[in-house]
């Protein structure tokens, strides 16, 4: 399964200051080698900026869930895998945290009961890591508010 | 080590090839290695590439999740280099992935004499009591493994609706009891995993609701040397790629505790030099041929005893 890495080019201004009064941001479709990929929103300046502080790793351009939304689905996954939420890191990868094909298919139906959405199959196949998981989350359940 | 080395190329580990429409399944219980057996642990280990030793180690939080990992690499590692007349050492085998995911292995030894490196399909499951490893020659293969005991965490006949067929749900509906419900899931889902993972197209080429398994009590199919099993045809309406391939299926429990499902492409004869084989006391019904053993990698091989077949296939053309 391909991994799609979602290159965005921010623009300069939304990088550099924290502005909370900014307006929210438009849906952008990410394309990496003519695939779409999911829609990804991007973040309230506030956020992504700190975000940026706070990471060690070079700046991955991928607009990412909010803490909040993390910790839920990282809290739902550690449930349904029966093991430790310390285990469930961001980066972590579904496989690697010992899920099977049938355990993400339950997880991915939690996910859509706790946030009251419905995750598309092809969406669902690209989510390879707890990361990827909450950014989906978060893109689709902004997209039914809007 | 040298002394599990010089085990490696002991005869009685090797195996000859899978013969045409036969399917080895190589089965390891980890309640078969104890834990104080540091120094086989230890083998296993030096079995394993660099890559898949990080692999590993990324999952120290999870003892068991660990050794899950590393005994399924030892598993396919000494179970391909069986059949390679004691020319190649299992940690010299490298592995490869397709698009979709699907592993393929690259054999270290290109020719030795007259020998070549066989070309061996083979295919990977397992569940933390049980890892299974299939392997046949030329034809695809695809194998799933579940435990019965499995615990759901959604309703599961929520999970029928989204995942099976609505033929297959309407089916499992009717099911009362639930524990019976439950098994049942678990065998069609085990079918229709073993049939993706041989295509190895990855879910989208074959979506799980779009083929519908039926179990068809009407005429049983008696496999010798195994329980009497039930025919199950198998209908699927969307045409996937390579359409005029015949794909066989059989459901079994390789103990009382598991249910596994094996895919097999069934190929024409003209794709093998030799003449079809007869192995003493195997049926050969409908071309399937199965062995299966219950292993302890570089220690010991036995037949696998109490597996029973619970439905076989016809061969039928996707």
């Amino acid at each position: 399964m391909a991994t799609v890495q979602a290159v965005l080019s921010l623009n300069a201004a939304a990088v550099s200051i924290p502005c909370p009064t900014q307006a929210p941001q438009q849906l952008r479709v990410a394309t990496f080698n003519g695939m779409k990929a999911f829609p990804v929103l991007k973040k309230r300046p506030t956020a992504l900026a700190l975000r940026l502080v706070a990471s060690r790793r070079p700046l991955r351009i991928s607009a990412a869930a909010d803490p909040e939304t993390l910790q839920v689905v990282s809290s739902l996954i550690a449930e349904q895998l029966a093991i430790d939420i310390g285990q469930v890191k961001a980066d972590s990868k579904f496989t690697d945290l010992g899920a099977d094909s049938l355990d993400t298919v339950e997880i991915m139906m939690a996910l859509e009961e706790k946030f009251e959405i419905q995750l598309d199959e092809d969406n669902a196949e690209q989510i390879v890591t707890v990361q990827h998981a909450a950014d989906l989350i978060q893109d689709v359940v902004a997209a039914k508010k809007a | 080590m040298r002394r599990r080395l010089a085990m490696w190329t002991a005869s009685h580990l090797m195996r000859p090839l899978p013969g045409p429409g036969e399917v080895h399944v190589w089965c390891l219980f980890p309640e078969d290695i104890t834990g104080e057996d540091t120094a086989l642990w230890k083998t296993y280990k030096e079995l394993l590439s660099p890559s898949e030793k990080t692999h590993i180690a990324q999952c120290s939080s999870n003892p068991k999740l660990q050794t899950e990992k590393l005994l399924a690499r030892t598993l396919v590692r000494t179970t391909l280099a069986r059949y390679a007349s004691g020319i190649v050492a299992p940690s010299s085998l490298r592995f490869t992935k397709n698009e979709f995911g699907k592993p393929n292995v690259i054999w270290p030894v290109k020719r030795l004499d007259k020998w070549r490196p066989p070309s061996l399909c083979f295919n990977l499951t397992h569940t933390q009591s049980l890892l299974m490893c299939a392997v046949t020659q030329k034809a695809e293969v695809g194998i799933d493994v579940e435990e019965r005991e499995r615990k759901f965490t959604r309703d599961l006949m929520a999970l029928a609706r989204r995942q099976l067929s609505p033929e297959e749900a309407d089916w499992l509906s009717q099911f009362t009891d639930p524990n019976e419900q439950r098994c049942q899931f678990i065998q069609l889902w085990t079918l229709k995993e073993a049939y993706v993972k041989a295509l190895g197209k990855g879910i989208s080429k074959a979506p799980l609701k779009e083929f519908t398994f039926t179990f068809n009590a009407s005429s049983p199919t008696v496999l010798r040397n195994l329980k009497q099993a039930v025919t199950i045809p198998i209908s699927l309406s969307r045409a996937v790629e390579n359409s005029d391939d015949a794909w066989q299926f059989l459901l079994l429990q390789p103990s009382a505790c598991h249910y596994a499902s094996i895919c097999t492409q069934i190929l024409p004869s003209s794709t093998f030099e030799q003449g079809s084989l007869q192995l003493e006391g195997w049926s050969d019904h409908n071309n399937l041929r199965v062995q299966i053993w219950r292993t302890v990698p570089l220690v010991r091989d036995e037949a696998l005893e109490g597996a029973v077949a619970l439905a076989l296939s016809d061969p039928l053309s996707s």
